[in-house]
């Protein structure tokens, strides 16, 4: 492909991120395909970050932008918990990576973010946020490469949205974790930079976060 | 964060240092200056090419499957009458052709009587309103009376000013009721700053002229401008791909801004279609 002289400093390294929220309970998952314009860099690398107020971060995009929010984020919380003797609350975090990714406007992370956690009544909360830091506060959120193929299925399932039965199906963490691994099994029949596995993480007050790895295809 | 602000204490200071004392505590300022959002010329970061409307142009345009996708917002719509002023939103965001949301909250509330509605891009509304918020707020703690409507989009319009040509994407309404009775301003991301009794900003803004310039009238009932304002955005929906889903209504009165509603503009169609009572 002929391509001008000049500067490309983003790249896009794809993967595909769910987050959905509960009533008490948060569940992420991330497939760990790393690819680069059709070839795979990496088949175990989760776009899932732990970050050191147990919230989770899911992050698809560049991935130089990626970790280098990551890292100044992290530096940023503690330095919250230093100056108010607290750790930072889920919500306070997502407005603070809605103002950090604002200073970017002229030259944005190209990141497409989820900050998930459970919030100070330990209900479940999931933000999302745009490359710009537009942020909405969602019941579930997708995002990725496959986006467009699982987002639907979120709709159809969580919100009943265009089913014969609408409204909104509550279910349980385990069944929350069943319909992800289902989701992204099907996914991934269609999608190219969708496969080798999918961690999912629960995230609960009691037990913290538990992880759960899921075997995909490897083609 | 306000109060200090207020007193002139810098936002890293503790309470106890005096102001003349000496600020020894350099370190954190070193490694975190820029989430002080006191001074915005520092906050936000230069970019490291020319043009930044040009590169980001240039990058939304599919260079190498690279698409930066900003969520743009779009159909608002706000008039003055004889009881106040009626601001009415629809609530999708796209990201290029694809429905990032259906939700999006379009109207910000500043305060309690100040509100400011978002088209454009939906992070540069949120961000500069939000600043506006913190601004109108330090007024009122210093001049002890509320900020008037014309003083806030003035220090929206002049904020927004010293970013213009680098790309920023932003038409928003300021709607408040001030001393001077209720006020409407459009304030734009070129610094354009008008009053009017009547605008509508973002890509159904054409179809929602055509309803409000037919029967709009300066002394409408209550009820007839909530109905005016809501078939309005409705009519947008309709016809504009980029706008739908949930269409919401705030009313502002002398005692501050009142939801009125938010429902789904799809429903409104068909019973549109079934009711044909729109008398021209």
């Amino acid at each position: 492909m002929v391509k001008q002289h000049g500067w490309y400093p983003y790249e896009f390294q794809s993967g595909t991120t769910v987050a959905v929220a509960g009533d008490d309970y948060v569940v992420v998952a991330s497939d760990t395909r790393l690819t680069e314009n059709y070839s795979i860099q990496s088949r175990t690398h989760s776009n899932v970050y732990k970050m050191h107020n147990n919230s989770l971060l899911l992050s698809t995009g560049f991935l130089g932008d990626v970790l280098t929010l990551k890292k100044t984020l992290d530096g940023r919380i503690k330095t919250y918990e230093y100056t108010h003797n607290k750790p930072i609350s889920t919500p306070a975090l997502a407005q603070m990576i809605s103002i950090m990714m604002y200073g970017r406007r002229f030259f944005p992370y190209y990141t497409n973010t989820i900050i998930t956690g459970l919030d100070t009544d330990g209900k479940g909360c999931v933000y999302g946020f745009d490359p710009v830091g537009s942020m909405t506060q969602q019941l579930y959120a997708c995002e990725g490469s496959a986006m467009p193929l699982i987002l639907p299925i979120l709709d159809a399932n969580i919100l009943g949205k265009n089913t014969s039965k609408p409204g909104q199906v509550k279910r349980t963490k385990e069944e929350t974790v069943k319909m992800i691994k289902d989701i992204y099994m099907a996914a991934c029949e269609r999608s190219v930079e969708l496969g080798d596995a999918v961690v999912v993480h629960t995230l609960t007050k009691e037990k913290g976060i538990e992880t759960d790895v899921h075997p995909l295809r490897k083609d | 964060m306000a109060l200090a602000c207020t007193l002139g204490f810098k936002s890293n200071d503790d309470f106890n240092r005096s102001l003349q004392s000496e600020k020894t505590d350099n370190h954190i300022d070193e490694f975190c200056p820029k989430l002080n959002i006191e001074n915005i010329a520092q906050f936000i970061t230069l970019p490291p090419y020319a043009d930044p409307a040009q590169y980001m142009k240039m990058v939304n345009d599919n260079v190498d499957r690279i698409r930066i996708q900003f969520l743009k917002g779009t159909t608002t719509l706000a008039f003055k009458f004889r009881n106040g002023v009626m601001v009415a939103v629809d609530s999708r965001a796209t990201a290029g052709g694809f429905i990032a949301s259906g939700e999006v909250k379009k109207v910000i509330e500043i305060n309690p009587y100040l509100l400011g509605t978002m088209a454009g891009g939906a992070a540069d509304c949120a961000f500069w309103e939000r600043v506006l918020a913190r601004h109108c707020r330090i007024y009122e703690l210093r001049n002890k009376e509320k900020i008037s409507v014309a003083a806030a989009s003035k220090i929206l319009a002049n904020m927004v000013f010293e970013y213009r040509g680098m790309g920023l994407s932003m038409g928003t309404m300021i709607v408040g009721w001030d001393k001077r009775g209720p006020g409407l301003y459009m304030v734009s991301d070129d610094g354009e700053r008008i009053s009017d009794n009547m605008f509508s900003v973002g890509s159904g803004s054409i179809y929602a002229y055509s309803i409000l310039d037919a029967t709009y009238k300066y002394e409408m009932s209550t009820a007839d401008a909530i109905d005016l304002a809501r078939r309005a955005i409705v009519h947008a929906a309709h016809r504009d791909a980029a706008s739908g889903n949930i269409v919401r209504i705030y009313h502002m009165k002398e005692t501050g801004w009142e939801k009125i509603e938010e429902k789904d503009t799809n429903d409104y169609m068909y019973q549109f279609r079934e009711d044909k009572t729109m008398n021209f």
